[in-house]
């Protein structure tokens, strides 16, 4: 049975925003990803949703598992239209930004990191 | 007792006057008082001050006891009204246009979250659509979030808004007294860019000063912010060490060297309150295919 990670409970509210509430889901996720259990993350009853959250929460995953176990493993429920493009872009970033550390360092210095 | 520092401007307004006023007021106080001496600040040129202008107001000022004095009536009212002075008088915020200034430290982001939530949520100032407040508030959160990752501020993080109902437009102040902008994407980047080309830098594509060992990617939130900014058809102004930068909808319309230079970040975001778009986004994601 997968974990149900619910981020209005976490959180304590309707606001996903902070990088600190960010870094406490992604705790909570890592720790069933390295058991490798499945977690489903809920945004139910979420409104307010940043990058800032969603980087510490779920990019930084992309930096500890792979993206097959993480595509494996890791499902989000709940989530509205809005909060599951902004979780696409983050996602998206993490990939690059991991994957090849120096290539995409030097990219992005180069200014041509689009 | 300290001497008192003019401020030589009528106005404060947002814009690189009033940030080059503000980098003024900056310098003298170096002057005029060591860490935690007093400041005395006379006003009696200012015949307006742009109420959201506390913000990077207060962030010049950061670290020294300020007093004002000669502060006309109407500044004085708005200075009461926003709580940025303490008067014995209490002053009522009647037509609800006011955002109270409050500095926060960076680990503040509790109090931040409630900062926001008191003024931009439920009753209250202004009236919008649900879906533009969301990306407002959104973005307010982006904004104090970038400048605790990466300011470097040890002064704090000054926040500070406006609401003109006859115009439809709210602004609001985001300051810091961290490294700025131009000086973290120099040092970076390894390259002495100008300051306005490393705001620009800042606000495109990917960049990010974020290092992969650091084991935290970044980089979205000033762009989210403005695409948010230009869909409205609203404004950012950047004020980052002696570098100006100002957007409106999708047009980067100043960038300009600031002298003096503004010790910090300020970013300030002003949006049309009226506008009743949907901000759906166009395609949407199916959530299998997220990860």
């Amino acid at each position: 049975m997968p974990e149900l990670v619910e981020l209005a409970r976490l959180v304590g509210g309707s606001s996903c925003v902070s990088s600190d509430d960010g870094h406490a889901v992604y705790q909570r996720i890592a720790r069933s990803l390295a058991a490798h259990n499945e977690v489903v993350v809920s945004f139910a009853g979420i409104e307010d949703v940043t990058t800032a959250f969603l980087n510490a929460a779920i990019g930084k995953l992309y930096g500890d598992f792979s993206e097959d176990e993480i595509r494996a493993l890791l499902r989000v429920e709940n989530a509205e239209p809005d909060h599951l493009t902004l979780l696409k872009r983050v996602v998206d970033r993490a990939k690059d930004f991991f994957r090849d550390p120096p290539v995409y360092e030097a990219a992005v210095r180069a200014g041509i990191g689009e | 007792m300290p001497s008192a520092m003019r401020i030589e401007a009528s106005k404060i307004v947002c814009n690189s006057d009033g940030f080059a006023v503000i980098g003024r007021v900056h310098q003298a106080s170096l002057l005029e008082a060591t860490d935690g001496g007093e400041v005395v600040v006379d006003c009696s040129r200012l015949t307006f001050l742009g109420a959201n202008m506390c913000a990077p107001l207060a962030a010049a000022l950061a670290g020294r006891r300020a007093r004002f004095r000669n502060v006309s009536p109407a500044i004085e009212a708005i200075l009461a009204k926003n709580r940025f002075i303490n008067t014995s008088e209490l002053r009522l915020d009647t037509y609800g246009t006011t955002i109270a200034y409050r500095h926060f430290d960076p680990s503040q982001r509790d109090e931040f979250q409630e900062y926001v939530h008191a003024h931009f949520r439920g009753k209250g100032l202004p009236k919008m659509t649900v879906a533009l407040m969301r990306r407002f508030r959104e973005s307010l959160h982006e904004l104090f979030e970038n400048a605790v990752a990466h300011s470097e501020t040890k002064l704090g993080i000054f926040a500070c808004g406006q609401y003109f109902p006859n115009r439809n437009e709210l602004h609001f102040c985001v300051s810091d007294r961290g490294v700025g902008i131009p000086t973290r994407v120099r040092d970076f980047l390894n390259t002495p860019i100008s300051a306005t080309d490393a705001i620009e830098w800042a606000m495109e594509g990917q960049n990010t000063t974020r290092l992969v060992s650091d084991g935290l990617p970044g980089g979205l939130g000033l762009k989210v912010v403005r695409e948010f900014i230009a869909m409205n058809g609203g404004s950012i102004r950047v004020a980052s060490n002696d570098g100006y930068w100002w957007m409106r909808g999708a047009n980067v319309l100043t960038k300009r060297r600031l002298t003096p230079a503004f010790p910090g970040t300020t970013v300030d975001i002003e949006i049309n309150t009226a506008d009743t778009r949907s901000y759906a986004l166009a395609n949407e994601i199916d959530p299998k295919g997220i990860f």
